[in-house]
Order: structure tokens, then sequence, then C-alpha cells
């Protein structure tokens, strides 16, 4: 039997430069019938981060300043979320047609939050029992060499799963 | 527009692990409608050894042996190939069909796969990696690693416990 991919990990930091990457895993996603799962690590944020990203959200405008700091947190993740998903609609539309915005090969966002973006994607591997990794790597220099990414090839030292690098060509 | 795969190469090794990173190559292959190209790198002894048991042993002899040890690996690659249809494409043994040259080329393992590529414009690069023993994590080979800082093109790494 010859292996078929269910679940895919894509690993973003949300660089714009990581669309050809995330091409890639869109491909196989829809070749395979499999599902996307994104992640992105959010760095431990302080409360006051949270608000930025909420006051920049328009929370503020419809929320008052009643709600807790826990329910701040938890509402500046949610948008997090939200704003990932409009970008993979945007990304839909402008990659695969104008009538192929379902994202009906998105599994799901995860945002863990963590000061280890290595260890959280190996968790999160494990916990979606992926079955292929994406991650992009970055190329720069004058040499035009391409570089992995740090936390990528962290994670590629470590995981048991096949796992798909895609340079970034500029 | 998305990626669309149409040529694969696949860089083997005659360890028990390739086996696993083919399945994929090959599974892409199907998926795609792509072809395979198989490729085994045999790393060059240095120039200078070269010369000197090409001295001893007289140059004729030299590539008449190399030549032959060419012949030998292309018929063993060609035998693993039908060996894995016999065990695992028992269903569908048309998919190796897939597989549309396998070549043994001579050198630095990275150097010459990352000049394959170039000739083949391979749209995927797939390898197979070792297995670390202690620790139960796996590393990436040190030919991969390389491939993987040098190359433009995607590639697929299929790593394999014990």
């Amino acid at each position: 039997m010859l292996p078929e991919y269910r679940k895919i990990l894509y690993a973003t930091d949300l660089s714009e430069n990581a669309r050809a990457a995330f091409k890639h895993a869109v491909s196989f996603a829809k070749t395979y019938q499999a599902k996307i799962y994104l992640v992105h690590v959010v760095p431990k944020l302080v409360l006051h981060e949270r608000e930025l990203i909420l006051a920049t959200s328009g929370f503020r405008a419809n929320v008052p300043d009643m709600i807790s700091d826990e329910e701040k947190m938890k509402a500046a993740t949610a948008v997090i979320i939200d704003k990932i998903r409009a970008r993979l609609k945007r990304f839909a539309e402008e990659e695969l047609g104008g009538n192929d915005n379902s994202l009906d090969w998105l599994g799901g966002i995860e945002v863990p939050e963590g000061t280890s973006p290595t260890e959280e994607i190996l968790s999160a591997s494990e916990r979606l029992d992926a079955d292929l990794l994406v991650f992009g790597s970055h190329s720069k220099g004058l040499l035009k060499q391409t570089f992995l990414g740090s936390v990528a090839e962290k994670v590629l030292e470590r995981t048991s799963r096949p796992f798909l690098v895609v340079p970034l060509v500029d | 527009m998305i990626p669309k795969y149409q040529t694969v190469l696949y860089a083997t090794n005659f360890e028990a692990y390739a086996r696993n990173a083919f399945r994929h190559a090959l599974s892409v292959a199907q998926h795609y409608d792509a072809k395979v190209h198989v490729v085994h790198v045999i790393p060059e002894i240095e120039i200078s050894h070269q010369q000197y048991v090409a001295a001893m042993i007289g140059e004729e002899r030299f590539r008449e042996l190399s030549e032959d040890s060419n012949r030998e690996m292309i018929g063993k690659l060609q035998g693993d190939l039908r060996s894995f249809t016999d065990d695992e494409l028992k269903e569908h043994p048309e998919y190796i069909k897939a597989v549309a040259s396998i070549e043994v080329l001579h050198g630095h393992p990275a150097e010459r796969i990352l000049q394959r590529a170039e000739e083949l414009d391979a749209d995927l690069l797939v390898f197979g990696t070792h297995a670390q023993k202690e620790g139960g994590f796996d590393f990436l080979g040190s030919v991969v690693k390389r491939v993987l800082r040098r190359t433009r093109r995607p590639v697929l790494v299929v790593p394999v416990g014990e």
C-alpha cells in the first residue's frame, strides 16, 4: 500500500513570503483530499500587547472595558484566529480562482501560545497525528543560498513524520 | 497557481528505510501522474586515491572494474524495484511504470543530486533519512541537510524509525 496523506500540518510564522510553501500544502491537500491544520505559534504576549491586538481589530468598540483580563487574553486569541482565517480566504480567492473560496481543505487553525515554537509544533503534530508537515525555508543573501528557518530545522531533527520543505524563492 | 508535480527525483541508498521513502515518491507520482527518476550516488573515492589504484592495476582494468560495478549497481536497483513491486504493489503492479529512469552516479552525493535535479528540472526531491538509535529521534542525514541548504526545489523528507 502506498501512503496517503490525510492530515497536513502547515507551520507558519505568518510572514507574507510563506505563501509559496502554503501553495504546496494546498496542492497536497487538494490532490489527496487531505485537511490542512495551520499551526501558528503565538509568542507569550503580555496583557497590554493583547490589548493592542484587540484595539486594532475594533474589538474595543463593541465590548466595554468590563471584561476580565482573562477574557481579554482569550478575545485576543480569537482575533488572531479571525485574522488568519481572513488571510486564508484571500489566499483562496487569489490562488484557487474566484469561486473556490470554500476552504473545504482547512481542517483547523491552531494558535498555541508558547516560548518554544519547536516544542509547540512537535506537540501539535502529535496531537493531530499529522502525516505530513509542511514548512517554508528562507532564501536570502547574495549567495542565493537557502536557509532552513531555525524552527524548521529543529523540528526536522526531531520528528519521525514525513515533511516537505519548500524553499522560498524571491 | 497551485503547483503540480511532474518530475520527482528520488535519491536512494540501499538501506531498509529507503523503501519507505520510495513509497512516498510513488504515492506522489500516482496522485499527480508524475514520473519518478531513481538516482543512486556512489561517493567517489578521492581523486589521488583513484589515480593510485589505477596506476597499480592499470587504467584499463580500473575502467572495466568501474563499469562492472555500475552495471552491478543498476542491476541491484532494478532487482529492488522488482521485489518492491512484488511485495507492495500486488494489486497495482502498473504503478511501478511511473519510474522513468534508474541511474547510478559517482561523486559527492549532495552535489550530484543537486546537479541531476537541475538537469531533470525536478519539481520535487524525495529522500529517506536515518533513524538515530539514542534518544529515539530521527535526524537529518548530512546529505539531505546539504541539499536543503542549497536547493530552490521542494524537498520531501521521509524519516524512518528503526
